[in-house]
Parts: structure tokens; sequence; C-alpha cells
């Protein structure tokens, strides 16, 4: 039985006597299409980050495919990619340094995508050697996004990915994540504020609230009322939206 | 890559009605009205779910919801293929089923409007005449 | 401020919280450190000059002394923390906000520049050398750190003015001695106060924003100005990553996630101080009488000081340089190339930054060493060069440090750190001079050493039980 990508046990995470995460349970298999949200302040970037054992826990455990994230071999790392949110790109360095510089420390890397990545989004000759300080805002996103990819990882953990992208640029993403990604069976988690984009590719949601995961379940079972206990057989459809406000209020 | 010229189907992503089902009543719809003949193959899950941006197996729910309805049947090296006898049996009773849906908004709309029912008919009427 | 008389209450007030704000960027008590170091320095300076000079010396002393700690905070506290206020939508669209802290700027700038002015009036008679370089100085490292290009020019005034008091045109000192020159140097203060401080402090258009975009790239590279962006320094950068890259060592690949390699630039900017400096020294001499390699060689010391300061301005800069980029250190903690273990990222990470240390030390105790043989210094001389370069390596271990929690001084403070460790040396060794009569220079020399070796193996202790490093300043 290969252990799951994710499993979240009784974490907690507390800023300044202020807690964020609350004995937080959450289980991610493989395979699965997580779409994570919460308002704003909900910790929903916290969540990844202590996830990813970027940020100390005050308690309970995390497993990344069975290890705890403070000592992740190599082998693990190998399989796990993530985009935080704001992209703090090495800045001196051109798009086509940063992507070799983390080439060289990647077992696997898959240079013909990565092409293909960045002619099909925008990047070309003379964008590819400019340094990355003076690329906008959705090309920096876009550049931090083919580096999660380039080396096909089997866990995908996004964090606001194409808050700086355009419509154009979202669908191209989406479209790359489908392609790319979700057919490979990779295990994908993001989060994001874009519920139109959600609703597209998520197949399971979480909605992150007083710093647990108050409600997980198949997106569309959720949509269709299937999941509300508290109304006793009115299986009223309601949009992302509404499901969203109800939940976090 | 993919081509963004007419595709036969359309999604609101954001509305009340999940994807799926949305896929699966465009579906009925096309094959009650023909549009769909029996024999018709339709696009591959993955040629549908690039061009609209969804998720491959939220395409492969509705086709499979479809083929249990008897309104696709899988063939073998194919992909998905309108069943035979799907548009045939469907009288116009069956169509005008497909069309309540649509009706009911627009009664709720109507009741919002406090219009009254004969108002609504004739301009229900005049729009069919216009659109015929 | 006890020095401006407060005209009317609001305005005061105004003052007061811009004041408050702009220098707790620098450090959130940096209010209260700045009025104690005034005091205890006050205290010192006077007590020792009244012992060893006279009483208006001691006067002369006990008004520069404050004049010139308010100075240096406002050259490195509140001309940052103004401009930081001073965005271009605050200075656009706050009403008066840009008015009140150009006054509070120029107010506080006058106000201790012309203490000083009274200050050095008791102190000596030809204040106008001195007080031009303080005008120059001030203002041009001001400049400088508030983002405007071509400040450096006005940093010569640092190498010059030392220079200029020993070696200048005898025409030259005597025009400067006069009371008229005093008198128009005086004059000179306000208009030119107003002048860079309305420079310093734009409203909005595009000059503002080059600005903010120039100070953000040297906050990164930590220079006084001289930031070759050009197509050289990517050169070479882009050489050294492809070969970094072809060896794939964990250490080095590491050390690329924390910035441009500085060790070239700290060594260029000092090799270039020194022959400047060497370069006005033999120009002053050749112009003047008297003899010019004793001049030149009495001079050698200043310069190899100064070439220290440019490396201790780089260990001082460490703390910050590491926690720079901490959003995507984060994907390099992820990356395998790197240990596991946070013991070990530690370690590799405290390896590689002794070891760039130690490299920028010895390029720049050899480049200085050079120059001053190049300028005639030979045998004892030499060698007490050699020792005054060994009283920098304490501060090699400033970088060795626990780099989750965020620094919480401003790279200014860490300098003078740095710079203060650099004298525990130099005060051993006179301490035992003075005690035992011991050789000054080997006993400092002996000292920095030891102490740079016990201060490094304690910190790569810390070091090592401290939490990942990566992502820096994540914490607090």
């Amino acid at each position: 039985m290969t252990p799951s990508p994710i499993l979240m046990r009784g974490v907690a995470k507390r800023f300044d006597s202020k807690p964020i995460l609350d004995g937080l349970d959450w289980e991610v298999r493989q395979g699965q299409v997580v779409g994570l949200l919460g308002r704003n302040g909900a910790g929903k970037s916290t969540l990844m980050e202590c996830l990813l054992g970027l940020r100390e826990t005050d308690g309970g455990s995390i497993a990344l495919f069975g290890e705890s994230p403070d000592a992740l071999s190599d082998a693990t790392r190998a399989r796990i990619g993530y985009v935080p949110q704001k992209s703090d790109l090495f800045d001196w360095m051109t798009p086509l340094q940063l992507l070799a510089y983390f080439k060289a420390m990647y077992p696997r890397w898959n240079d013909a995508r990565v092409d293909g990545l960045l002619g099909r989004w925008g990047f070309d000759l003379a964008l590819r050697n400019t340094p990355i300080r003076r690329l906008s805002g959705g090309e920096q996103q876009r550049l931090s996004i083919i580096r999660a990819l380039g080396h096909e990882p089997e866990l995908l953990v996004l964090d606001e990915p194409v808050s700086a992208l355009d419509p154009a640029g979202r669908r191209d993403f989406l479209v790359e994540l489908i392609e790319g990604v979700i057919e490979r069976g990779t295990t994908v988690v993001f989060s994001t504020h874009i519920l139109t984009d959600l609703e597209r590719v998520a197949l399971d949601v979480a909605f992150l609230k007083n710093g647990r995961i108050a409600l997980q379940g198949d997106l569309g079972d959720l949509l269709d009322g299937a999941a509300s206990e508290a109304e006793q057989g009115a299986r009223t459809s309601r949009s992302l939206e509404q499901l969203f406000i109800e939940v976090t209020r | 890559m993919s081509s963004y010229a007419s595709p036969l189907f359309s999604i609101v992503a954001g509305s009340p009605e999940p994807i799926y089902r949305q896929l699966v009543d465009q579906v009925r719809r096309l094959v009650a009205g023909r549009q769909l003949a029996a024999g018709d193959t339709l696009p591959s899950v993955r040629d549908v779910a690039l061009q609209l941006a969804v998720n491959p197996m939220t395409v492969s729910k509705a086709y499979g919801l479809l083929e249990l309805e008897g309104v696709l049947e899988r063939r073998r090296g194919i992909g998905m293929v309108v069943a035979a006898h799907a548009g045939s049996t469907d009288g116009a009773g069956d169509r005008a089923a497909l069309l309540r849906p649509t009706l009911e908004r627009a009664a709720r709309e109507a009741r919002e409007l406090e219009l009254d029912p004969a108002t609504v008919l004739s301009l229900f009427t005049q729009i069919l005449k216009e659109s015929a | 401020m006890t020095r401006r008389s407060p005209r009317c209450s609001p305005r005061y007030s105004q003052y007061a919280l811009l004041w408050h704000a702009a220098i707790a960027q620098a450090h959130p008590r940096a209010h209260a450190i700045l009025l104690w170091s005034m005091a205890l320095m006050t205290l010192l300076t006077t007590t020792v000059v009244a012992l060893v000079a006279g009483v208006q010396e001691a006067i002369g002393w006990a008004l520069c002394t404050p004049a010139g700690v308010v100075l240096f905070a406002w050259t490195m506290c509140l001309v940052p923390g103004a401009t930081g206020l001073n965005s271009p939508a605050n200075a656009k669209l706050v009403p008066g906000m840009r008015a009140r802290l150009i006054e509070l700027t120029l107010l506080v700038w006058l106000g201790a520049i012309g203490v000083f002015t009274i200050g050095l009036f008791m102190l000596r008679d030809g204040l106008a050398p001195a007080l031009l370089l303080a005008i120059g100085v001030t203002l041009g490292v001001a400049s400088g750190v508030a983002g405007a290009r071509g400040s450096w020019i006005l940093i010569t005034p640092l190498l010059a003015g030392s220079i200029m008091s020993r070696l200048a045109p005898a025409w030259l000192l005597d025009a400067l001695a006069t009371p008229a020159a005093a008198a128009l140097v005086v004059a000179s203060m306000p208009p030119l106060g107003v002048l860079v401080t309305r420079a310093l402090l734009p409203q909005a258009g595009d000059r503002h924003w080059n600005m903010l975009a120039h100070r953000e790239r040297m906050l990164g590279a930590c220079n006084k100005g001289m930031v070759p962006d050009g197509l050289l320094g990517h050169a070479w950068d882009g050489l050294m990553l492809r070969r970094d890259l072809a060896h794939r060592a964990p250490r080095a690949l590491l050390m690329r996630a924390l910035g441009p390699n500085l060790v070239p630039l700290t060594v260029a900017a000092a090799a270039i101080g020194g022959l400047t400096f060497a370069g006005l020294t033999y120009l002053g001499e050749s112009s003047g009488s008297g003899e010019v390699a004793g001049k030149l060689v009495a001079s050698s010391p200043g310069m190899t000081a100064l070439i220290l300061m440019t490396f201790l301005f780089q260990a001082g800069s460490v703390p910050a340089l590491v926690a720079r980029n901490s959003g995507e250190q984060a994907l390099v903690r992820l990356a395998p190339a790197m240990p596991g273990l946070a013991p070990q990222l530690n370690r590799l990470l405290a390896r590689g930054l002794l070891v760039r240390g130690v490299t920028c030390w010895a390029l720049t105790s050899a480049a200085a060493l050079l120059l001053a043989l190049m300028v005639g210094a030979r045998g004892e001389a030499l060698a007490a060069q050699a020792c005054m370069c060994c009283m920098a390596l304490p501060s090699l271990a400033l970088g060795l440090r626990d780099h989750a929690r965020a620094p919480s001084w401003s790279i200014a403070f860490v300098w003078l750190l740095a710079i203060g460790v650099a004298l525990i040396g130099p005060l051993v060794g006179a301490l035992l001079y003075l005690v035992f009569g011991l050789p000054f220079w080997l006993c400092a020399t002996v000292a920095a050493i030891v102490l740079a070796a016990a201060l490094v193996r304690q910190r790569l202790r810390l070091v090592e039980r401290a939490p990942w490093a990566l992502p820096a300043a994540r914490l607090d």
C-alpha cells in the first residue's frame, strides 16, 4: 500500500498566540485534484508552507509520501513541485539561467516540455535572456509554474498560481494542467480565489475555516447539495460561489 | 494544439449546475434535436477536456452517465458513439421535457417581474415566430 | 529633538511622528539607542579631552560629538526612512507630508551641522576643510543611500579630504584657513541643504520611480552607488554559473541562491578606492613640495583602513543578503540536490559563507598590501599594515547566525558592529602594550586571530542547532 501523498493529523500552527491552524486533519490521495478554498487570511498559504516543511508547526504530524517534511529524502523531494504565492524568483538571473540552475538540482528534467512551455507561453528568445527583475508580474508567475513542471513531479502544490495572469494566461495554464499534469495522474493541490478555474479542473474541494478543513468532498456532489446535512431533503443546486460563502461564513 | 473553432459543447463555469450535468443535458438536447444523428462519433474525452479546459474525469463522468442512460454507446477503437435508437424514440413529449428547466427559469423571472401569463405567452410566441 | 524650539504644537507633533516613523525603519528602538549613544559618547570624549587638553577643547568636543552622532543618524537612519515614507503615492496625495518630511530632514541636518560648526570653531581656527568634509560626507552618503544616481561624486571628498589637509598646495590651505572661507562654507550650508533635501525627496514623476528602482537594486548589491549593472557584470556571472552547474557541487549551488557573487565587486571596489586614494595622494604631492615618498607612506595606513572598511561592509551585509529572496529559497530547499536535514543544510551554508568571506578577506588584504608596496611602504611599515589586515578577521563570524530569524538590525548597524569587532584586536594589543610592554602589532594580530577562531567555532555550533536556515527570515 503506497503511502498517501499528503497526510496531516492534528496539525497546529500559531502566530503570536493566535491559532492559524488548529488540530487540522487532511488526507490527499494519489491522483486527486483538490482545490483548497478559504477566506483571505484563513491560512491557506500557511497550510501549504507547513505541509512542505517550510514553516515549523506547533503540533501534529505531517507525512509526505510517508516521510516527515523535516527529513525528506532526495527521491521524495524529486517528486514534489511547488509554486509559491509570491514569485520571489532570483531576479539577477535570466529565465534560461534559472531553469538551468534548477535542472542541475533535480535528477530528472524534461527539456522538451520546458522548451515547449516557454514557447507557448510567450517567452521568445529575447525574453528568455532578460534578467528576471525586468519581467512583469505575470511573466514571472508563468516562469515559476514552468519551473515547477520541469521535473515532472508526482505531487504538485500550487498557491494561487494564476493570481497575476490575464484570462488567456489562465486558460493556457488550465490546459497545460489538464494535458501535462492531470492526465499523468499527478496529485494536485491548489488554492485560488478564481472559482471558475477551480470548478473546471478540481474534482474535490476542501474548505479551510477556523484552522481546520471544515468541508471536503467531491465538487459535483457538494454543488448538488448532496453533502449538506443541514437542509433535509432540499437538494438545491448551488453555485460554487454560494457554497463558498455559505461554508466559510 | 487544441482548435478553438466552433466547439461542439460549451459550458458555463460558476453556474449552479455542475459541469458534468451541463454536458449531459447538452448531449441529450443535441441528440433529441437530431443535431447528433445515430452513429455519429463524439469527440474523445481528451479533446473535449482540452477544448473546454475542464478535468477529463468530468467529461468522462458525463459520458459514463449518458452511456448508462443509453444515449451513447462505447465502440472499441472509435470511442463514444450516439446509440442507434437514441433519437428515434424521443417523441415530442420527451423533447418537450428537455425544455422544462429553461422554461422554469423563464417562469421564475416572469414572476419576479410581475408579468401576467398572457403577456408572457404572447411574448414567447412572438419570439418563436421571429426565430423560425 | 531638543535642539529645535517648537513654534506651534501640531507641527511639532507632526515632526515627532515623522521622525519616529522614519528612524524606526532602521531599528525599532533606534530613538532610544540614539539618545543613549549621544549621551555616553559625549560624556566619554568630554572627560578624555578635558583631561588631555584644555577646557575649550573639551567644550568643542562636547559639541562636536553629539552633533556627529546626530549626523550619523541623519545619514543612515533618517534619510533612508524618509525616502521610504516618501513613496510616490504619499508624496503626491497625502497633503503636506512631503513638505513636512523635507522640513524635518533639513532642520535636523542644519541643526546638527550648525552645532558641529560651533564645536569646530572652538577646536581649531581652520574649520573650512573639516566642515567641507562633514558636509560632503553626510550629503553624499545620504544621497547614495536614498538612491540618487551619481552620488559617488559627492563621496570623493571622503577620499580627498583627508589628503587635502595634509598635502594640498600651501595657498589653498591658507585660503581655506581664512575666516572668509569659513564664512563662505557656513553661508553655503542652508542653500546646499535645501537643494539636496528637495532632490532626495521628490514628488512623484519618472525620476522618483527611477530612484526607487535604483534603491531596490542597491539594497541588494550593497554598494556605495557603484553598481556595474551592465553587460560585463552579467557575462561574468553567467560564465561562473555555467561552471557551477556543470560541476553540481551542492555548496556552490547553495551559494548561488544567495544572490550574485559580491566578492569580485567588493575587491574591485576596494582596489579602485585604494588606487584613487593613492592617485590623489600622488597628485597632491607632485604639485606641492616635500618628500613624496615619506608622505605617501604615511598615508598608506589610511588607505589600508579604507580598503578594509570595504571588506567590513561586505561582511556586515551578509545577514541582510541571505534574507533576500526568501520565497525562492524555499524552492532551493525542496530540491533534491540539497541536504535533507536541517543541521546539514545549515552547515553547508555556513561553510559556504565562511569560504566566501575568507576569499574576500584574502583578496582585499592582498590588494591593500599590493597598493602599499606600490606606494613605497617597506619593512616594518608593510608588516604593520599586514597586521592591520588581520584585525578584520573576527568580522567573518558575522555571517554565521540563525538565518531563520530576520535580522533585527539594519545593514548600517551591522556594519558598525563589524567595525567594532575589528577594533577589539587593537584594543587588546594596546592594553598589553601599556601594561606589559609587549609589541603592539603582534599582540593585536594574535588577539584578532584567536578571537576570530573562537567566534567562528562558537557560532558554527549555534548554526548546527538552529532551525532550517532556508527560507531565511521567516521567524519573528
